[in-house]
């Protein structure tokens, strides 16, 4: 049987009933190898850094967004499509009693919590997806069973060092939300590097992982490094960036509060509406640049000789 | 439902007690297309071929026992009932929960008939019979509710009905995306032609 896209899935009644923006239905498009019809090859190169025709015709396992603030990147974008992903995912291995995980990952619980509610808010309006529920929904998981009898739990974590919370799952799919703001907890070591590696490996065939935040720091960090490797060429990953008012064109209709940001802080202005990140090193003690120029990977470091004896 | 062991005026005999209201289990959606039931009155108030066939089934009463109208008003009861509870238990009544149906309606409709016979005749027996057949007809109604909608849960862990309803909603989704796909590369397309000479 032909399996339903993404955007199906986001804008079908029965399922989430969303109207999407034309972005967000290019970026759900473009995320399954499907060339975006809602947007013009001008816009394509503003988002995604190439034309329509340049877009990648075969789904990517990583789409990264970069996207200003109340631009629906976390309910219109991370939230429908782990749904899809636990609904729609094949799961020819997993056994019997095993239940596979779509995860929803973000630097603390209550942020993922919120991503989760979206979920849940998905699920209770759906006729069918309400049908599905194993139990009632819990404020850390909602688990469905599928037609198919898969069993498939959209849950929250935190991200934490290493990315250990992540193993040991069969996963269908995983957000990785504000991704450029993960650090662990406890040691505040940044691990969005960690967590992308150790999802990405676990997610099966068909399945994605989707890293997407607002931005922080230029040049730093995974989403950063998503982008620059990928812009324009996709070849490991789709990238999108965008300002909110592209993502979401019904965001502030007066033109007040945007106003009100650029005038108290244009820096912060950049960054929420315009998606735009920090210049490099403005967040840390040594631009990574400069760093990166100071070193010379040719050199041997002297070493005392030891004779033996 | 529970089924407890009489006491009382009711020992040596089981007796089936109906969950409150307020406890009952939630209703089991029917699918949109669930269809009418069997037959319905006309506007003018007159049986469709279906609805008559129906009360044939049911059987006449004589006009002349005075309960005929009321015999009608348990018909007329028993399907518009069917129909809704059909649309809370997943849009299915098995026999079971229809049989106790058929009897709320029957007792309702006797209830009413008493009703009006104890007014009439100044009876209190009557009239406490009224009452206590619209009881029954309650607790009838309470029974049968409960019953169709584990009916209907258990159809739906069977798996069979759900199944088809997924399958039907998943062909209208990728139905309709596909037709909003055609509309949005047709109107793209349209500015380019307009511009050919």
């Amino acid at each position: 049987m032909k399996r339903m896209t993404l955007r199906q899935f986001a804008s079908s009644k029965a399922y989430c009933g969303l109207d999407l923006s034309p972005l967000t239905a290019a970026i759900m498009d473009a995320s399954e190898g499907i060339r975006p019809t809602t947007i013009s090859d001008g816009e394509a190169f503003a988002h995604f850094g190439c034309t329509l025709a340049d877009l990648p015709t075969e789904r990517r396992r990583t789409v990264a967004v970069r996207a200003g603030g109340r631009g629906g990147k976390t309910s219109r974008l991370l939230a429908p499509a782990a749904l899809h992903a636990a609904w729609t995912v094949p799961l020819p291995t997993l056994r019997r009693g095993e239940v596979a995980s779509a995860l929803l990952v973000a630097p603390d619980l209550k942020l993922a919590r919120q991503a989760l509610s979206f979920v849940i808010g998905y699920v209770e309006d759906s006729k069918i997806l309400t049908r599905a529920l194993v139990e009632p929904p819990t404020r850390d998981s909602v688990e469905l069973r599928r037609p198919d009898g898969k069993r498939v739990r959209v849950e929250v974590i935190a991200a934490s060092r290493g990315g250990r919370g992540v193993r040991g799952r069969t996963l269908v799919f995983a957000g990785l939300d504000e991704a450029c703001f993960f650090f662990d907890e406890t040691s505040g070591v940044i691990n969005d590097a960690d967590v992308y590696r150790a999802v990405l490996q676990r997610v099966v065939d068909v399945g994605q992982v989707w890293p997407a935040s607002t931005p922080w720091l230029a040049d730093t960090g995974l989403l950063e490094q998503l982008i620059a490797k990928n812009w324009g060429t996709h070849g490991h990953a789709l990238v999108c960036t965008a300002g909110t008012r592209s993502m979401n064109p019904s965001w502030d209709p007066t033109g007040e509060i945007e106003q009100d940001l650029r005038d108290q802080d244009p820096d912060a202005a950049m960054r929420e509406i315009d998606g735009l990140p920090m210049a490099g090193g403005a967040g840390v003690f040594f631009d990574p640049e400069a760093l990166r120029a100071c070193v010379d990977e040719t050199l041997v470091l002297p070493l005392p000789i030891v004779r033996a004896a | 439902m529970a089924l407890r062991t009489g006491h009382g005026n009711g020992a040596g005999v089981p007796r089936v007690e109906v969950r409150a209201p307020d406890e009952l289990p939630a209703p089991v959606p029917a699918p949109l297309a669930v269809a009418g039931g069997q037959g319905q009155r006309r506007a003018d108030g007159t049986a469709d071929q279906e609805f008559a066939k129906l009360l044939g089934r049911l059987g006449g009463l004589a006009k002349s026992s005075g309960f005929a109208p009321y015999r009608q008003l348990a018909a007329d009861f028993t399907a518009q009932h069917t129909v809704a509870l059909a649309a809370m238990a997943g849009g299915q009544v098995g026999p079971a929960p229809s049989s106790m149906v058929a009897s709320a309606g029957l007792q309702l409709g006797a209830s009413r008939w008493a009703f009006d016979r104890g007014a009439k005749r100044r009876d209190p027996a009557l009239l406490k019979l009224g009452s206590t057949l619209a009881n029954d007809s309650r607790q009838n109604l309470l029974a049968a509710y409960e019953l169709a909608v584990r009916e209907a849960k258990a159809r739906d862990s069977n798996g069979e009905s759900f199944a088809a309803d997924v399958e039907r909603a998943n062909a209208e989704a990728i139905a309709e995306g596909e037709r909003q796909r055609e509309a949005e590369l047709r109107s793209r397309a349209q500015p380019e032609e307009d511009v050919e000479p």
